[in-house]
């Protein structure tokens, strides 16, 4: 299994660890309520360098990117970070992603572990017609994730910058200890946020000096388990679970993050097609109003009949409710319920977040990275 | 550490003994693999139970478990209280965090689960 070059710190941090798709990653340490709960109030630091990380330049970048991503990369000013879809012919989802663009004819984008191999040869197989250039830098790169309340702080007193001075889903450049560092204002719990790119070999210094400068605000080192819980109550999408090729953005409500004007994207025809006739199906979210906890692939009824089942569900440490995402039919539902071990419990449609904060980004829809 | 005054079954519960009651958990190796542990599927008093069977179910935010029990009877208590602390497992195991009582139909059951000693060992074997 592949590690992170933080394994040894998680290691001795007493984490527990999973397998997740090939790497030996941190699933809790103290715990992965409390590790939660210190994200919505405080601060959490995730070591999320399982991700891929794929570099994009060459003089025909914007025009091979303008092929392969669901994006306007034009309109993506440098210093920007954006998310985007990268889809087969029939307007299926191949990956979820976020672009970052460096400077007029260099991107950055990131992916899924699960899908690192897949999107490389599919980026490579369009690439072929560009000048374009495509670099795996998934092996010498860390990425961590800053999130919380607190984090604002933190980052200001660890790097010296002023995380007031650049807006939301913008990156800034820096070196950190003879190294160049990103530091961009995006993340997948919905909370004020950083998540930072940097070379394997900086990595470790740059986590112990979060964990440190973190201390007083409560600061925890937090596991994909609470990542987890903390994507789903915001209604953020894990690939694999909420949506896969035979998904479409459209589908899973995502219609707003597709640029139209970029005319040249695959599967952009068969969107315009799913558009025109109304998806038949689409993702929602549901919010259990008796007790007990959905899970993946749990059946949802309405009026007693199977309609659907959950992609992803859990106990919301944030709500003390279960909640789950779920493709229903277009047309709706009635009298809902999600089938837990044989037996109904009744379920309500919400609104995507699940979870709202005064004075948090409240950022609707898919902003992140995973 | 594992009580001594209690006995366990490798599905990881316990029972505690007292005359023809048992009242049953999971064990700290069991809450401990779960994690926090966010909702407990209690059975209903009166309901009967066989050793080796399914009396319960324990969702943490990570996974979700069977309780075994280690006893066949008759449900006579539930700890109602888990429904709104489900944590109390994590804190107490061996305590407050007990599941159900059951009225024992065949208390030589007991004889085939293992003593604190033992169940450390199996632990240890099978981690």
């Amino acid at each position: 299994m592949a590690r992170s070059p933080l394994y040894d710190r998680h290691k001795a941090l007493n984490a527990k660890f999973l397998d997740f798709h090939g790497w030996e990653m941190p699933l809790e340490y103290s715990g992965s309520v409390k590790e939660h709960t210190a994200v919505r109030t405080a601060a959490g630091i995730f070591d999320v360098s399982h991700m891929g990380v794929i570099e994009v330049g060459g003089a025909d970048s914007i025009q091979f990117l303008e092929r392969a991503l669901t994006f306007a990369p034009e309109s993506l000013k440098p210093d920007h970070a954006r998310y985007a879809f990268l889809l087969n012919e029939k307007g299926g989802i191949k990956d979820d992603l976020m672009v970052f663009r460096l400077n007029e004819e260099r991107f950055i984008l990131v992916v899924n572990a699960s899908n690192r191999e897949k999107d490389l040869n599919r980026l490579r197989g369009i690439g072929r017609d560009f000048r374009a250039v495509l670099i795996d830098d998934s092996p010498d790169s860390c990425i961590l994730a800053l999130q919380g309340p607190a984090s604002w702080e933190i980052a200001s007193s660890t790097f010296g910058i002023k995380p007031s001075g650049f807006p939301y889903h913008s990156f800034i450049n820096f070196v950190f200890s003879g190294s160049g560092v990103i530091l961009s204002k995006t993340g997948y719990t919905g909370e004020k946020g950083f998540e930072v790119y940097a070379h394997r070999k900086v990595a470790g210094a740059i986590w112990d000096l979060l964990l440190e400068r973190g201390k007083n605000s409560g600061i925890l080192p937090c596991g994909l388990a609470a990542r987890d819980t903390l994507r789903l109550e915001m209604g953020y999408l894990l690939y694999g679970n909420d949506i896969d090729e035979d998904t479409s953005p459209i589908e899973a409500g995502y219609s707003n993050f597709i640029d139209l004007e970029n005319e040249k994207f695959i599967g952009r025809n068969a969107l315009l097609k799913i558009k025109e006739k109304g998806p038949g199906r689409r993702l929602v979210g549901l919010a259990l109003t008796d007790p007990g906890v959905p899970r993946r692939g749990c059946p949802v009824t309405s009026g007693g009949k199977e309609i659907g089942v959950v992609t992803s569900g859990n106990f919301s440490p944030s709500l003390h409710k279960g909640i789950a995402m779920a493709y229903i039919p277009a047309t709706g539902i009635n009298d809902g319920a999600i089938i837990i071990r044989g037996r109904a419990h009744a379920a309500e449609v919400v609104e995507f977040p699940f979870y709202r904060k005064a004075g948090s980004p409240a950022l609707t829809g898919n902003p992140a990275l995973k | 550490m594992n009580p001594e005054d209690l006995k366990y079954h490798k599905e990881h519960s316990w029972v505690k003994i007292d005359g023809n009651r048992a009242a049953v958990g999971i064990t700290d190796y069991a809450q401990e693999s779960l994690g926090d542990i966010v909702y407990v599927d209690l059975p209903d008093v009166d309901s009967s139970v066989d050793a080796d069977g399914e009396i319960g179910e324990i969702e943490s935010t990570k996974a979700t478990s069977s309780v075994i029990s280690p006893v066949s009877g008759t449900v006579v208590k539930v700890n109602t209280e888990l429904e709104d602390t489900p944590e109390t497992i994590n804190e107490d195991p061996y305590g407050k965090g007990w599941i159900v009582v059951i009225e024992m139909d065949n208390a030589k059951e007991i004889g085939s689960l293992m003593d604190a000693e033992e169940y450390g060992k199996f632990v240890e074997e099978n981690k």
